[in-house]
């Protein structure tokens, strides 16, 4: 653990409304581990809720509260991570400090989740937008009227080196998920939500596994939400009749080795403005195919994809299937996928974007 | 014996209190009509309806067989399965001899009156199984030895709920009769067509367009969601104009945000009407009703369209399983929306089967809730059962 305590105000503190293992959060960690390797940035975090990230984030910056950061002299820069982190809005003007706001987020989320004084808070007095896709970009300019040299568009990054997990710990994942040996798979990431689209992701495969010949598993990673509604998810899946397809796997720490198994990556999520665990599944050069909800589109553009209509349960399992059919042109997709990301979605690229919106604050 | 013939039932109920199961028996007494039963009865206790109940057939009484200590030790013998030394002739006062068609329990309850049957010859035995008299532990009314009696004598169960499982008793399923619980009247009345054309002009169907009704309260398990689906599908197969009316009401503001949104996404707006009770009339613009819930214990799900006569399709559950038997609805599996879609697209496109549809899904509801059909299918039941 790296504990940096500065002698003055930070350069930039980064909040981040959770340090949960989900797209945001896991992002951040990422982000500031390669400023502290390309910087000299003085960085601090401030976690609004807790999470399993936590040490990951004491690891790479000083994790302060708001009520200590708001005590010295306020930073030059203050990064807000989400939407959701808005609420340190509310409990200070930041006078002196130059506020990014990040947007991972779209109508639902923006319009509809987020407290509306902390909607207010962000939209009045964020200097910078950082929307995290075209998509995000225009929600913000026409939904909420934000001038548009007010944003920039930096999407979603991984690491430059994602990791290639270990033949074995691959076959490991296979065998705790109960996906028999050879079977083809079709997954998803991510908690098992409305907003994910759990439930089409369910009847993808009901879809799929009625089809002839289908020998297609199903495995979803990642917990329910809490909700009552996929809290008896599997009651639906028993009800189904895809007890031995469909696999239900709580969040795991190390999700890599779960998606390499996964022959065709499924996003079918209602809204994602610009879905790590899709950038995950590419740069490990797996097919993606997903709902038109949100920017995964300007991902799948780069290998000539397109995403299927909103709901069209129908079109993603013919798509799921035809690759399942055609190992090779499902290869050829999945590694455009893969070159996409290395082009466009390293760190490599988006640190530097991002190092310049936060550089361009601290020069204001 | 002819359908023409009387019926010689021999009716047992455990009592005469004013309970569902002496309501049940009155009305089929009161609709059978006496050129179709020749029916006498026997009842452990009396109770507030017997008059009721002489008034249409004989009644004899256990209790009042005497309240001497033969009696006595004789009723307590029967309660433990065993026959004491006044056996036959009590059987004989009260009224068990003679020839009888069936045998016919108002409800379990009347289970230790079977012990008067004879052993040889004994006629069909038909049970009406309330709800939960015999599957559900907290209202079980019978003894160990009683409902092994009534288990291994009874012919036919006819379920009143359609959530008992009787399965689980180990009843072969040939064994049992579906049916539901008695209606006080005949269905939702239809709307006049000025309400109709009020509630068309107001959601503004459009000329021509079909129509589809789903009903429940708007909650995830309600499957709406599925239903919105279903609707999108549709449009986007037929290129010609589906509109959905869904009534139920509010449960969960963010539920109603979250099938919204799929709406707007999905380009349906001012084609899927998310409406409350208080317009249940416009169900019966729709030219089918459509059941897409995830719930499988619903007790009635095919009640809306059965009350209406609309052609019903949906997901397959146990209870729509029972109803839809020879055709009253088309069922598929949980989730198959394209085939849900399929049904309903062919039976859009074929009106006539559509009314045919429509015909055996209210036929089924009468015969089920609605006297006197439901009392004709009691007594066919009965006379089938020997």
């Amino acid at each position: 653990m790296t504990a940096r305590p500065p002698a003055r105000g930070a350069d930039v503190v980064f909040v981040s409304h959770e340090a949960t293992l989900t797209g945001a959060p896991v992002g951040l960690v990422q982000l500031l581990g390669w400023l502290r390797e390309h910087t000299d940035l003085r960085v601090e975090v401030v976690l609004v809720t807790g999470g399993p990230l936590a040490d990951a984030f004491a690891d790479v910056a000083t994790v302060r509260t708001v009520a200590e950061v708001l005590e010295g002299p306020l930073p030059r820069v203050l990064f807000l991570n989400s939407s959701f982190s808005a609420e340190v809005l509310l409990e200070s003007e930041w006078p002196g400090s130059h506020v990014i706001a990040r947007v991972p987020e779209l109508e639902v989320a923006f319009d509809q989740a987020l407290a509306p004084a902390a909607r207010r808070a962000l939209l009045e007095r964020a200097d910078r937008f950082v929307a995290v896709a075209e998509r995000v970009r225009r929600h913000l300019v026409e939904g909420h009227g934000v001038a548009p040299d007010r944003i920039a568009v930096v999407h979603g990054c991984l690491p430059a080196e994602p990791r290639a997990p270990a033949v074995e710990a691959v076959a490991a994942a296979r065998a705790e998920a109960g996906i028999p040996p050879g079977a083809p798979v079709v997954g998803a990431v991510g908690s098992r939500s409305w907003r994910k689209g759990a439930d089409l992701f369910l009847e993808l495969a009901a879809t799929v596994c009625r089809r002839p010949g289908s020998k297609a598993h199903f495995l979803w990673l990642g917990s329910d939400d809490g909700s009552w509604q996929f809290g008896r998810f599997g009651d639906d899946v028993r009800r189904a009749g895809l007890s031995a397809r469909v696999h239900l796997l709580d969040d795991h720490a190390d999700p890599v080795p779960f998606q390499a198994l996964m022959d065709v990556f499924a996003l079918t999520s209602r809204e994602d403005p610009f879905p790590r665990v899709a950038l995950e599944a590419a740069a490990l050069s797996r097919p993606v195919v997903a709902f038109d909800s949100g920017g995964v589109g300007e991902l799948l553009v780069h290998a000539d994809l397109a995403p299927v209509a909103y709901g069209d349960v129908p079109a993603m399992a013919t798509r799921v299937e035809g690759w399942l059919a055609d190992p090779d042109r499902a290869a050829g997709v999945g590694g455009r996928l893969a070159a996409a990301v290395r082009a466009h979605h390293t760190l490599a690229v988006g640190g530097p974007k991002m190092l310049a919106e936060i550089r361009r604050g601290l020069a204001a | 014996m002819t359908s023409a013939d009387p019926l010689r039932l021999l009716v047992l109920l455990p009592d005469a209190a004013d309970d569902p199961a002496t309501q049940e028996l009155l009305g089929v007494l009161a609709d059978a009509g006496d050129d179709a039963l020749a029916a006498r009865a026997v009842a452990w206790d009396g109770g507030p309806r017997l008059a009721a109940l002489r008034g249409h057939l004989p009644v004899s009484v256990v209790a009042d067989l005497g309240g001497g200590p033969a009696a006595a030790l004789e009723r307590a013998l029967l309660r433990l399965g065993r026959r004491g030394a006044g056996f036959a002739v009590r059987r004989r006062r009260l009224g068990v001899r003679g020839a009888i068609d069936a045998v016919y329990l108002t409800s379990p309850r009347a289970a230790p009156l079977l012990r008067f049957l004879p052993e040889r010859a004994r006629p069909p035995v038909v049970v009406m199984v309330p709800l939960g008299e015999m599957t559900q532990a907290e209202h079980e009314p019978l003894s160990d030895e009683d409902r092994d009696l009534l288990l291994r004598t009874t012919d036919r169960f006819v379920v009143a709920s359609l959530l008992d499982r009787l399965e689980r008793l180990g009843v072969p399923s040939d064994r049992i009769v579906r049916i539901g619980a008695p209606d006080d009247g005949a269905g939702a009345p239809g709307p006049d067509p000025a309400r109709l054309a009020e509630l068309r002009g107001r959601l503004a169907v459009p000329e021509g367009a079909d129509v589809l009704a789903g009903s429940g309260p708007l909650v995830w398990r309600g499957g709406a969601d599925l239903f919105v689906r279903l609707l999108w599908m549709l449009r986007a197969r037929r290129g010609r104009d589906v509109v959905g009316v869904w009534v139920g009401a509010d449960a969960d503001p963010l539920e109603r945000r979250q099938l919204e949104h799929d709406i707007a996404h999905m380009d349906l707006a001012g084609r899927v009407h998310l409406l409350a009770d208080d317009d249940a009339d416009a169900l019966s613009m729709a030219d089918l009703h459509v059941v897409t819930s995830r719930e499988v214990d619903a007790p009635e799900p095919y009640r809306p369209a059965a009350e209406r006569g609309q052609g019903l399709v949906g997901f397959r559950t146990d209870v729509l399983d029972r109803f839809a038997t020879d055709g009253a609805g088309e069922l598929v599996e949980f989730l198959d929306l394209e085939r849900l879609a399929d049904a309903v697209e062919r039976l859009l496109d074929d009106a006539a089967a559509r009314t045919a549809l429509a015909g055996r899904v209210r036929a089924r509801f009468e015969e089920w809730h609605v006297p006197p059909a439901r009392t004709r299918f009691l007594l066919q039941t009965l006379r089938s059962a020997r």
